[in-house]
């Protein structure tokens, strides 16, 4: 069964089929590839070819020669990306959620808009998101004031694709509670250094590093907010952010799916082919189930509707619990479906495997998620 | 508050063992020098976790992910000058004496601190284990010389056991599967011997492996009827390695193809009668299973370990992570099972040395003969050709099948079987949770948690999948025949 089949034919008719096109012939070639050896170059290739179809400044604005897509369209483009390879899905969901308070911030930024617009006529440039850590730290990032000059000093751990993005949107909590300022940071300039990509479990195609910043020099108009305006954009952005994770969850855990539902019509074993034992239908349907909610599930939340019932308004983190835990779950029992073969890397599925627990513990971990969500 | 030095503190466990299983400490008033023993491997094995196997596993891990064949010399010196491959063998024969009890202890400590390097040595045992199962005297005692030589010189063998086909691996560790199965393998009865044809797959140590037992029909069209189990050096012509697997986890311990073409294996090398190839696989089960389990249920405790350190080092909110309530009940949750499953194993283990093969060590007759018999003559070539005479041979063969009974190993399949699935599904369930716990920046590679979530899905895959071990509890627990 090809994936065409599976494919929810209803939403976003060429779009999908762009994406699927473009997955299909620029990352899952290379997936397997990346996930063994980090190449910057190949990443920036498929960067560049991405911007033929538009597809990092899908969310700038019109008026700055962006698409002005609706966030749901981004994390659905997002889901076919991850179809070929959740890391390079995950480098697009950082820079696509980064767009949003660039274009909060309208005027004042309108360059980098503009830069990120510019669509194939020059390589565009790649922002990503960082968010203050839940853990603290001596050293974390703060925005020093004097004079109407500001100053950025600390290390902000685990940027994603810090040493490919031209500029950073770093959030970083203030002294008052629940006060947060938004900065663009340019990743070229002085008193800004990225470290080496670490080793980490999964998510091997874009790059985490730790990123110092000493004495960073900021102009006026990088701070695009402040104070609760500033917490309630991080909030904002971080609802995106966590709706385009549970996309790319679905994506690529609908991967790992029909590779298993296709496997269990191949394999045979206690003398029929495994589909006809009741125990891998079980995972099958299970893994189907899951697929289906979750995808519904993000769209849902991505589209404003919400219900009518107590924390229903943080739907986005809801979102991105239910639907990493259900991918890693089908990640699972899809290698359990391929016994040893999915075990070994060459299968793609323990990638898949790997990948999903990482983005279960994209910007906080969900059990982290599930404590602050259901704050009263 | 948790201030001092906790039993969870990363390979710092003071806990002993009759405080792991208060029933030991029971065994240990009437059975004293056993349980004594137990406990000084478990001493043992903590010194040799802690300095030997935890400091080299993320550089073997990472070298591994290189060159999948990449093999720490430095690391099998070390287990050699400890006599680990050998441990089982006797004292007397030149090993340490190993009790099934002090073979578990050992294994969950040293998965705590690294699965994969453990899987080396341990399965490699597992290999040797065919051996004691099938308790060929003459056979036996020519493999420990061999080893006890071998490992003077500095060298380690490794034995390696070839069950799995690219067709099947259920297929070939159930006998209803087996009826069905499409082996690649087969064996052709010629003078003198056998000539063995075909492909296995994801073989443990085949790489390395000096010996290999190999199962294999006599006739593919009837795999259970004519299944039968060879052994043979891996220096016969004809038999080579095929590709080493580049996996998910488990890295140091590599995983091969082995490809038979041609190989001729004499009949005195017939490891199983003719067409009882798939009672010896279920006798070697009995035993590996419950093994594969206690691993497994190490590693749990080694993620637990290494979370709980790195959460107690760790500040949020005014306090350590640790003394977070979503994080307590997470590892609360894992450390209830550990606990529990813990008792199955001993249980598992203590049912190895006094009903399973393992009792033949500690029968008061092998045991006296042992005793009395002096090591020169034990290790001597007569020795070996009075072993090889068809009347010791039949002797001890008669004892073995009286003292382990077709039943006996029925139900260790059924424990086994069920510590086994057990113990896989906690270890990928307390890898999963711990990396929650630890979140983005605890999977750097050098806080380990993220090698053990890549470790851990192994479990739950050989040794028999969890599903068919899943089954074999349950046609032994409602009575179901083959």
């Amino acid at each position: 069964m090809s994936s065409d089949v599976v494919m929810n034919k209803g939403v976003g008719g060429i779009i999908h089929k762009v994406c699927r096109d473009f997955c299909r012939n620029e990352i899952e070639p290379v997936a397997l590839e990346l996930d063994s050896h980090y190449d910057p170059e190949r990443i920036k290739a498929v960067w560049v070819k991405s911007s033929e179809l538009e597809l990092p400044s899908m969310l700038i604005p019109e008026e700055y020669g962006g698409v002005g897509q609706s966030i749901l369209t981004a994390a659905q483009v997002l889901e076919e990306m991850a179809f070929g390879c959740a890391g390079l899905a995950t480098l697009f969901a950082h820079h696509l959620a980064a767009c949003l308070p660039l274009s909060n911030a309208g005027e004042s930024q309108e360059d980098i808009q503009r830069l990120i617009a510019s669509n194939g006529e020059k390589e565009p440039i790649m922002a990503t998101i960082a968010y203050p850590g839940f853990e603290e730290r001596e050293d974390k990032p703060r925005l020093g004031e004097s004079k109407g000059a500001f100053s950025l000093s600390g290390i902000a751990p685990l940027v994603a694709c810090a040493p490919l993005a031209d500029y950073i949107i770093l959030f970083l909590e203030e002294d008052k509670e629940g006060a947060v300022s938004a900065v663009v940071v340019d990743t070229r300039a002085e008193g800004v250094s990225v470290g080496e990509p670490e080793e980490l479990l999964g998510l091997h195609t874009l790059p985490f590093c730790d990123v110092t910043f000493d004495g960073c020099l900021l102009a006026e108009e990088s701070v695009i907010s402040k104070g609760a305006e500033g917490a309630s954009m991080m909030d904002r952005t971080s609802a995106a952010f966590n709706g385009f994770i549970a996309a790319v969850a679905m994506g690529t855990a609908r991967s790992a799916y029909i590779k298993a539902y296709q496997y269990a019509q191949e394999r045979y074993q206690f003398g029929k082919m495994i589909i006809e034992h009741h125990e891998i239908r079980r995972f099958l349907a299970n893994m189907a189930t899951k697929l289906n909610m979750g995808t519904a599930g993000y769209a849902r939340a991505l589209s404003g509707e919400t219900l009518e019932s107590p924390l229903s308004d943080r739907a986005g983190g809801l979102a991105k619990i239910f639907c990493t835990d259900a991918a890693l779950e089908i990640a699972i029992d899809a290698v359990q479906i391929h016994g040893g073969y999915g075990y070994m890397k060459e299968t793609g599925l323990e990638k898949v495997m790997r990948d999903t627990k990482m983005l279960q513990l994209l910007g906080k971990s969900n059990r982290l998620m599930e404590i602050e969500l259901a704050e009263a | 508050m948790i201030e001092k030095t906790t039993p969870y503190s990363y390979m710092g466990s003071e806990q002993d063992l009759i405080e792991y299983a208060p029933v030991l400490g029971i065994m240990k008033k009437k059975f004293p020098s056993y349980i004594k023993h137990a406990e000084e491997v478990q001493r043992f094995s903590r010194k040799f976790a802690r300095e030997e196997i935890a400091p080299r596993a993320l550089e073997v891990d990472r070298k591994c992910s290189e060159d999948p064949t990449y093999v720490d010399r430095d690391f099998f010196h070390k287990a050699l000058e400890e006599h680990l491959p050998t441990a089982f063998i006797p004292e007397k024969l030149g090993g340490r004496g190993w009790s099934a009890l002090d073979m578990f202890v050992f294994s969950e400590e040293g998965c705590a601190a690294c699965l994969s390097l453990l899987a080396v040595i341990v399965f490699s045992m597992f290999g040797f284990s065919c051996a004691t199962v099938e308790f060929e005297p003459a056979v036996v005692l020519k493999l420990i010389k061999h080893m006890v030589s071998e490992e003077k010189e500095g060298r380690p063998v490794f034995f390696a056991w070839a069950i799995t086909e690219p067709s099947g691996g259920t297929d070939a560790e159930h006998p209803a599967a087996m009826r069905t199965m499409r082996p690649s393998m087969e064996a052709k009865k010629v003078e003198g011997g056998y000539v063995l044809n075909g492909t296995k797959c994801f073989i443990t140590n085949g790489n390395l492996a000096h010996f290999v037992v190999v199962n294999a029909p006599l006739d593919r069209s009837r795999p259970l009827e004519t299944d039968t189990t060879f052994m043979l050096p891996a220096t016969s012509p004809g038999f080579s390695v095929g590709k080493v697997e580049v996996k998910c986890g488990q890295k140091a311990c590599p995983t091969a193809e082995l490809l038979f073409d041609d190989v001729f294996v004499p009949a005195e090398n017939l490891w199983s009668e003719e067409g009882k190839g798939m009672r010896h696989t279920q006798e070697i089960l009995s035993v590996t299973r419950g093994g594969v389990g206690t691993a497994a249920i190490g590693l749990a405790r080694g993620v637990v370990e290494r979370t709980v350190k790195y959460a107690s080092e760790r500040k949020v909110r005014g306090h350590r992570l640790i003394d977070e309530g979503w994080v307590q009940f997470a590892l609360a949750d894992l450390m209830m099972d550990i606990i529990n499953l813990r008792h199955a194993w001993v249980d598992f283990a203590l049912a190895m040395d006094f009903y399973h093969a393992m009792k033949l060590m500690r029968n008061p007759v092998g045991d006296i003969a042992l005793r009395i018999t002096p090591k020169s003559v034990l290790m001597s070539d007569k020795l070996e050709e009075l072993a090889g005479s068809g009347l010791v041979s039949s002797m001890v063969g008669g004892m073995k099948k009286k003292l382990v009974t077709e039943e006996i190993i029925q139900n260790c399949i059924r424990h086994g079987s069920a510590l086994k699935a057990a113990g896989a599904d906690l270890a990928m369930r307390a890898t999963s949770s711990c990396c929650d716990v630890v979140g983005l920046e605890g999977m750097k590679r050098q806080y380990g948690v993220e090698k053990c979530f890549r470790d851990a899905k192994v479990t739950q895959i050989y040794e028999g999948t969890n599903q068919i071990n899943r089954l074999d509890v349950f046609e032994r627990e409602v009575g179901y025949e083959f």
